[in-house]
C-alpha cells in the first residue's frame, strides 16, 4: 500500500504534481479545508446570512460541507446557513436534487428547492426538446444565464447577505481566460474580485473552493463518501470546453500553472477599474448593465419558439413566503 | 522475476507490466487526469501507487473534456 507522505498512516489517494507528494483523504481534506476557510475568514462578516447555491453536484456539496464546518467552528461569527437548489428541470438534475436534500439534512442545514419553470416559466428539458438542431444557441447558454439570475433573485428575496458557490480553481481560471480572450475587462474583474457592495439588487458571492483543483474535489467526494452527484451535465457545450483543454494541457506541462494563473489574473484585476453602471431591467426589474437584461433578451427569443409569452418579471412568490421561516 | 499482472479494466481483463503505476494508466488510456478520475477497487489512488494482480480499475468522468482520440471521433 502506498502510504501518505504527510501522516504516514493511511493509503495515499491523491498526488499533487507540483510538489510531487501523495496524500491520504484525511490530509487532503485538511489541506482543502485550510484553503477554503482562508477565503471564508477573509470574505464573510459576522451575522451573515449565507445562502449556499447547492446543486447537489460535487463542488457545491463540498462547499456546503466546508461552510457548515466553518460556521460551527466560529460561533462568534453568528452565521446562518441555507442550502438552495435551482432545479433546471433536467433528468440530470433530478438525481442531484435528492442528494442535495440528503446532504443538507445530514449536516442539519435547511434546504429549499425552486424550479426554474416556476421562476422563469420554462425548463431546460423543454428547451432541449423544442430547440431545433440548427438553433443558434445551446440549452447550456440559456441555462447559465437564467440560473445565475434566478439564484441572485432568490438570495435577495429570501434575505441572504451573501451567496456561497462551488466554483473551483479550474472553473475560475477558465472563466478568467474566456473573459480575457473576449476582451471583457468588466467580467474579469467581477469574476476575480470579491466586493461586498456590488450594486443594488446584486448579492455578493464567495467561492471557498477558488484555490482548490476540481480533481481534488472529486477525489475527496469519492474517498470520503460525501453525498453528491458525480455525473456530468449532458448539455455542456461551447467555448469553455476548448479553453479547458488548453489550460489542462498547460497544467500537465507545468504543474501548478493554474494556481499561478489565477493569482496573476487576480493581481491584474486588482489594478483594473471596472466600468459597470448597474440599472434595473426595463422588463423584469432585475439588476443589469443594459436596458434589457440578458435573461429577458433570451426569453424574448424563446417566446416565439415555445408559443407563449415568457417575457415577464420572475415569479418569486414562494421565495418571499419562505423568507420569514428559513433562517430560524 | 515477475513479468506481468492481470487487472480488470472497465470490465475486461488486461495484462500490464508488473510495475505499472496508476498515473501511467491515464497515458495508456489516453484520458486527461483533469477530466477523469481512475478508481482502483472503487477508491481513488495516488498516481504513484502500483497496481496489483486482480485490481479492478474503473473511471469516473469528473467534467466534460475531449481526449485527442475523442476529438477525432474514434470510439474507445
Amino acid at each position: 500500500m502506498r502510504k501518505c507522505d504527510l501522516c504516514g498512516l493511511n493509503e495515499a489517494v491523491y498526488t499533487d504534481l507540483s510538489s510531487g507528494i501523495s496524500i491520504c483523504a484525511d490530509c487532503l481534506m485538511k489541506s482543502v479545508r485550510r484553503r477554503a476557510w482562508r477565503v471564508l475568514r477573509e470574505e464573510l462578516i459576522p451575522g451573515d446570512r449565507v445562502m449556499v447555491a447547492h446543486s447537489g453536484g460535487k463542488d457545491s456539496s463540498l462547499a456546503l460541507l466546508l461552510t457548515k464546518e466553518f460556521a460551527d467552528s466560529h460561533p462568534e461569527m453568528k452565521l446562518s446557513l441555507l442550502s438552495v437548489t435551482v432545479d433546471e428541470g433536467t433528468f440530470y438534475r433530478r438525481a442531484s436534487v435528492e442528494l442535495a436534500k440528503r446532504l443538507a439534512s445530514e449536516l442539519g442545514v435547511r434546504h429549499r428547492t425552486y424550479a426554474m419553470e416556476e421562476i422563469h416559466g420554462l425548463s431546460i428539458e423543454e428547451l432541449d426538446f423544442k430547440l431545433p438542431a440548427n438553433w443558434k444557441r445551446s440549452p447550456c447558454t440559456y441555462c447559465g444565464v437564467l440560473r445565475r439570475q434566478a439564484l441572485n433573485a432568490i438570495a435577495r428575496e429570501i434575505g441572504a447577505t451573501v451567496v456561497v458557490t462551488g466554483h473551483n480553481l479550474d472553473d475560475l481560471v477558465q472563466t478568467a481566460a474566456m473573459n480575457l480572450s473576449r476582451g471583457d475587462i468588466n467580467a474579469l474583474v467581477k469574476t476575480l474580485r470579491h466586493e461586498r457592495k456590488i450594486g443594488e439588487g446584486l448579492i455578493p458571492r464567495i467561492r471557498p473552493l477558488k484555490m482548490v483543483y476540481e480533481r481534488e474535489v472529486a477525489t475527496l467526494v469519492v474517498a470520503k463518501g460525501i453525498p453528491a452527484h458525480l455525473g456530468k451535465c449532458p448539455f455542456t457545450q461551447g467555448m469553455r470546453i476548448g479553453i479547458r483543454r488548453e489550460i489542462d494541457d498547460l497544467e500537465d506541462e507545468i504543474p501548478g500553472s493554474k494556481v499561478k494563473a489565477l493569482q496573476t489574473f487576480s493581481l491584474i484585476s486588482n489594478g483594473l477599474h471596472a466600468d459597470v453602471q448597474l440599472r434595473r431591467c426595463r422588463i423584469c426589474g432585475e439588476p443589469t448593465t443594459t436596458e434589457v437584461c440578458k435573461a429577458c433578451q433570451f426569453k424574448r427569443e424563446l417566446s416565439s419558439l415555445l408559443n407563449r409569452d415568457l417575457v415577464h418579471p420572475l415569479n418569486l412568490e414562494r421565495v418571499r413566503r419562505d423568507r420569514d421561516v428559513v433562517w430560524g | 522475476m515477475r513479468g506481468t499482472i492481470k487487472v480488470f479494466l472497465a470490465g475486461r481483463e488486461v495484462e500490464l507490466p508488473w510495475n505499472t503505476l496508476v498515473g501511467e494508466l491515464y497515458r495508456m488510456l489516453d484520458v486527461s487526469r483533469w477530466s477523469t478520475l481512475l478508481l482502483v477497487n472503487g477508491r481513488p489512488r495516488a498516481d504513484d501507487s502500483y497496481l496489483s494482480e486482480g485490481d479492478v480499475v474503473t473511471w469516473l468522468r469528473i467534467t466534460y473534456h475531449e481526449s485527442p482520440r475523442e476529438r477525432s471521433g474514434e470510439d474507445r
